[in-house]
């Protein structure tokens, strides 16, 4: 199992809860950074801002990146990660309410990993946060360095 | 054209040939025919001449021989019985020696041809012997005799009985061995003498002097001056065509130079054949004559004979014939000569006739062609009305054949009731014949065979031909031109008809000048509020327009493109009511260049109102359209928040609700359990909710795109996932096959999944559950439809059955949020397509749809 960091873009504070909650049923045992907004997920990615100190630099294993985030939206974050260099092989994991073709149009084609929407119910997304981390963590054998 | 069918006509140089070689190349022909046969008649004729005189010749100098041979025999025997000798031989005295010389010395004299004339007695020596000298004879003194007893001609003669005479070869004379010179040629005669007892006394001996033969033979030639040559038996030369071949023979030298050697096969000829006889040999004639000695001498001589022979030589032969042939030949290249200019004028004055002849005949028919080309009808007739010769067109119009109007007076043509008149108009004519129409200005008529008549107009022309006065009397059918000038009529009565009552505006005006109206229909009058056509014609276009500007812009207009169509134009009436026109008006020129224009006036005032009207509507129409995206654009954006914002409280709620389940369920009792799991079906449901009503604005926001769908394999797609869901279910279902519509397929996808999705779920508490789905066609347009066996419902509350949140059926019965049919309903709407259900409570329901909008609407 990949023990990396799991990067948690989400500024719902109950979502973000249910997410580690959900995580930790599943017994995820990665550590979780949780970036409440575009700019704090860059930051964390880049080692910049609040995170300039953050060594070594390593990316995350995973980032399960919601879409409606306050200064800048997930797609805007999406962009930024596959044109940086040293993220550009990052597995990305849209984690988000809508479920507009549109949305989930552009997220591909920014180079999303997976879409998944989140469901009202608490057991399936329970179930689906399980699976995306088995997928992600367990299964999914990363790009080489 | 009639020219090019006649060759001969149009190479009379070619004709004149062809008459002049036929006519001059036989006769030329017949006469080197005629001139070859004279040609050849007169050389077999001079041959035979030829042939003839040289028989004559021969004939002649064979005479001359034989003559001469005769008088030698003669004179031989003569001598041997004068009686001198006689006497002589009787006494042998002197004196009879005496007599016998006189007499000898006096023959030798008279005679003049003999060189010696001598008597030799038995024992061969001379007795007697006279000698020829230098022109007179001379005895010889006795002492001088010789004996010659040795001798061959002494001893041949003296071996001959009593009257024969013995004749030497023809030689020159030897003396002391030798050929004397000048040659001497000389033939020894010889007879023996016998005394009265028989007894031989001696013999007489006489040599002729040869020459004087051949003298005589020398000048008898034939008529081209050809010599007669002499040959002996051996065909030795005696008398030849040049001296030095004679007398080979007597040469030791030259014994090869003789006839016989010089011309051989001519020699073997002579010698083999008859006594006399001619030939050619190499182109000469040879004529012959062979004279055998014993005709003269007897048979002592034996068979020696002489030949005579006569030589016209090729080159002489041909000569004539080639004189023959220059005279003959002269006569002939005249004769032709002739002949040619005889055949040159008989073929031109030949060749002219003929050309004439043919000229008079294309003349003939081009005349004949002309009149029969003619539209009209011809009929020349003569000064006493006679009908000499009509035209084809005649013959059609009037019915009758050529035959049956030829010499027939001209008023059969004529109606009856003209008849009378026309005698007289005719006569009338004849005194001042020239080119005028008849009848000016009256109908005319003629008279067919049927007795029918036709409306004419006839021209007459007075044609002299030389021989007489004639008459051309062309006639014109003019029941056509009758015919369309009452047509034209009538059409134009039509055209007339038709401007004075369209209730459009049609005028005429001039450009040029004031520009006045020349012409307005009723229309034009009642538009423009005038009393009369008059009053408005009394007004320019410019008068009647309210813009003069746009007035002169439109005259610009026409004048630069010809036309103008539709062009308005603001006007007022002559009562100063302002309206708007469309001009529509082409120019035009008539006939002395004058400009007009032709045009029509619409009143559109009515037009321009709905235009404006119009024009306002859709000003409104656009700015619902604008305010309509506006909303779109507005509900886009709710549509998104509620998607994203109004679930996230729902799964706070649900989540934490679940959290609370499992780790305080210890905490709780079952009613607070029960509380919890409450909250957490409505909560789920809320998101049921918000979803399909997501589903349903989406179907209004997204665009149709209409493609082709097999609707059937979609059905039976929408099933098979319903059975993946619910694999318990024992549910009958049957489509119909290949059922294609032009449709959006996702949102069809969409109402199949709703119709066959209601079909299932209202069917869950039926026994033998069935779902059919199918189609007819109704009104050209497909209706498809889902029908089931499931609990129905009543078609009281049909109505309802698409409004969102409308149920019919308890939620804990069949659980649903109201909302399927209503997108149902709204994507078949967005398709044009209607739809509707037909149902009873426990017996299942029918839905129907269409995806066309109806024809009929």
């Amino acid at each position: 199992m990949n023990k990396g960091v799991i990067l948690l873009v989400e500024d719902n504070p109950d979502d973000e809860e249910l997410t580690l909650h959900a995580l930790e049923q599943n017994r995820i045992g990665n550590e979780v950074v949780v970036a409440h907004d575009g700019v704090q997920a860059l930051d964390y990615l880049f080692c910049t801002g609040a995170w300039a100190d953050r060594k070594p630099c390593d990316p995350p294993a995973l980032v399960l990146l919601d879409l409606n985030l306050p200064k800048l939206d997930g797609l805007e974050v999406l962009q930024r990660v596959r044109a940086d260099e040293r993220t550009h092989l990052l597995p990305v994991v849209i984690l988000t309410s809508s479920n507009e073709d549109e949305d989930r149009l552009r997220g591909y084609t920014l180079g999303a990993n997976s879409y998944v929407r989140k469901p009202v119910d608490f057991d399936e997304f329970v179930r689906a946060a399980g699976q995306v981390g088995m997928y992600w963590l367990l299964l999914n054998q990363p790009a080489p360095d | 054209m009639r020219m090019a069918t006649r060759p001969q006509q149009a190479y009379p140089w070619l004709q004149f040939a062809l008459r002049f070689a036929l006519i001059w190349g036989p006769l030329s022909l017949l006469l080197a025919a005629v001139v070859w046969v004279l040609f050849k008649v007169q050389v077999d004729a001079a041959g035979a001449s030829i042939r003839n005189s040289e028989r004559h010749v021969l004939a002649l100098a064979s005479n001359t021989v034989s003559t001469e041979l005769s008088i030698l025999r003669g004179d031989t025997l003569y001598l041997a019985s004068v009686s001198s000798l006689r006497a002589w031989l009787d006494s042998g005295s002197a004196a009879a020696h005496a007599h016998l010389s006189a007499d000898f010395l006096a023959f030798a004299r008279d005679r003049g041809i003999y060189d010696q004339v001598r008597f030799l007695n038995a024992q061969g020596r001379e007795v007697v012997r006279v000698n020829w000298n230098r022109g007179k004879p001379v005895e010889v003194p006795s002492k001088a005799l010789q004996a010659k007893a040795g001798r061959y001609y002494v001893r041949d003669t003296l071996a001959l009985p009593a009257g024969h005479v013995y004749v030497s070869p023809f030689d020159l004379n030897v003396e002391h061995h030798a050929v004397q010179r000048p040659f001497k040629p000389m033939i020894r005669l010889g007879t023996p003498v016998f005394g009265p007892d028989g007894r031989k006394r001696g013999l007489v001996v006489l040599n002729y002097m040869g020459q004087r033969l051949l003298d005589q033979l020398r000048v008898i030639h034939g008529p081209n001056g050809e010599d007669v040559w002499l040959l002996n038996g051996r065909g030795d030369w005696l008398l030849g065509p040049q001296p030095k071949l004679e007398w080979g023979f007597m040469f030791p030298g030259r014994h090869n130079a003789r006839f016989s050697s010089d011309h051989p096969a001519a020699w073997r000829h002579i010698d083999s054949g008859p006594a006399q006889g001619q030939f050619v040999l190499d182109g000469d004639l040879y004529t012959y004559s062979r004279l055998p000695l014993s005709k003269i001498f007897g048979t002592d001589v034996g068979t020696r004979h002489w030949v005579l022979v006569s030589r016209v030589s090729h080159a002489a032969l041909a000569a004539d014939v080639a004189a023959y042939a220059r005279g003959l030949g002269t006569v002939f290249g005249v004769a032709v000569l002739l002949l040619a200019v005889a055949a040159a004028l008989i073929a031109y004055y030949g060749t002219r006739r003929r050309q004439s002849e043919l000229a008079v005949r294309a003349s003939e028919s081009l005349f004949r062609g002309l009149l029969d080309a003619a539209p009209d009808a011809f009929v020349i007739v003569d000064a006493s009305g006679c009908i000499t010769m009509v035209n084809e067109q005649t013959e059609r119009w009037f019915g009758y054949d050529r035959d049956e109007l030829i010499g027939q007076s001209v008023e059969m043509l004529v109606p009856e009731r003209y008849r009378e008149p026309h005698v007289g108009y005719r006569a009338g004519y004849l005194t001042e014949p020239k080119l005028r129409s008849m009848g000016a200005g009256l109908d005319l008529y003629a008279l067919r065979k049927d007795a029918s008549e036709f409306p004419v107009e006839i021209s007459l022309s007075p044609l002299r031909t030389g021989k007489e006065n004639l008459v051309i009397g062309i006639v014109r059918d003019i029941a056509a031109r009758k015919r369309i000038e009452e047509m034209r009529r009538v059409a134009e009565t039509q055209y007339r008809e038709l401007v004075e009552s369209l209730p459009i505006g049609i005028y005429r005006n001039s450009l040029s000048g004031n520009g006045h109206f020349l012409d307005v229909n009723p229309a034009m009058v009642d538009m423009f509020e005038a009393k009369s056509a008059n009053e408005l014609r009394e007004y320019r276009v410019k008068d009647l327009c309210c813009d003069v500007e746009a007035a002169s812009a439109l005259a610009d207009n026409l004048v630069k493109e010809g036309s103008v169509r539709g062009h308005e134009l603001r006007v007022r009436t002559l009562r100063g009511r302002e309206f708007d026109v469309s001009i529509s008006a082409v120019l035009k020129k008539d006939p002395s260049g004058r400009t007009y224009l032709d045009g029509i006036a619409e009143d559109i005032t009515a037009r321009k109102q709905s235009e404006a009207h119009i024009h306002s509507l859709n000003q409104a129409l656009r700015d619902r359209a604008t305010e309509l995206e506006a909303v779109n654009t507005e509900l886009e954006s709710f549509s998104y928040s509620v998607s994203h914002d109004l679930r996230a409280p729902l799964r706070s709620m649900d989540g934490f609700s679940r959290i609370l389940l499992d780790e305080y369920a210890e905490r709780l009792d079952d009613k607070g359990r029960d509380r919890l799991g409450r909250i957490r079906a409505a909560t789920q449901r809320m998101g049921v909710l918000i979803d399909d009503l997501l589903k349903l604005s989406r179907v209004s926001r997204v665009e149709l795109h209409r493609e082709a769908v097999d609707v059937s394999t979609m059905a039976r797609d929408v099933v098979q996932e319903l059975r993946k869901d619910e694999p318990d279910r024992d549910v009958e279902f049957s489509a119909q096959e290949g059922l294609m519509e032009a449709a959006d397929a996702r949102l069809l996808r969409v109402v199949l999944d709703n119709l066959l999705g209601n079909a299932w779920k209202y069917t869950g508490k039926t026994e033998g559950a069935g779902v059919e789905f199918g189609a007819y066609t109704e009104d050209g347009v497909q209706v498809f439809y889902v029908r089931d066996n499931g609990a129905g419902f009543d078609m009281t509350y049909a109505g309802k059955l698409f409004s969102a949140f409308q149920r019919l059926h308890d939620a804990g019965e069949f659980p649903g949020t109201g909302i399927g049919l209503a997108t149902v309903q709204r994507i078949i709407r967005k398709h044009g397509g209607r739809v509707w259900a037909e149902g009873e409570v426990g017996r299942g329901a029918s839905f129907y749809f269409t995806l066309q909008r109806a024809e009929a609407t």
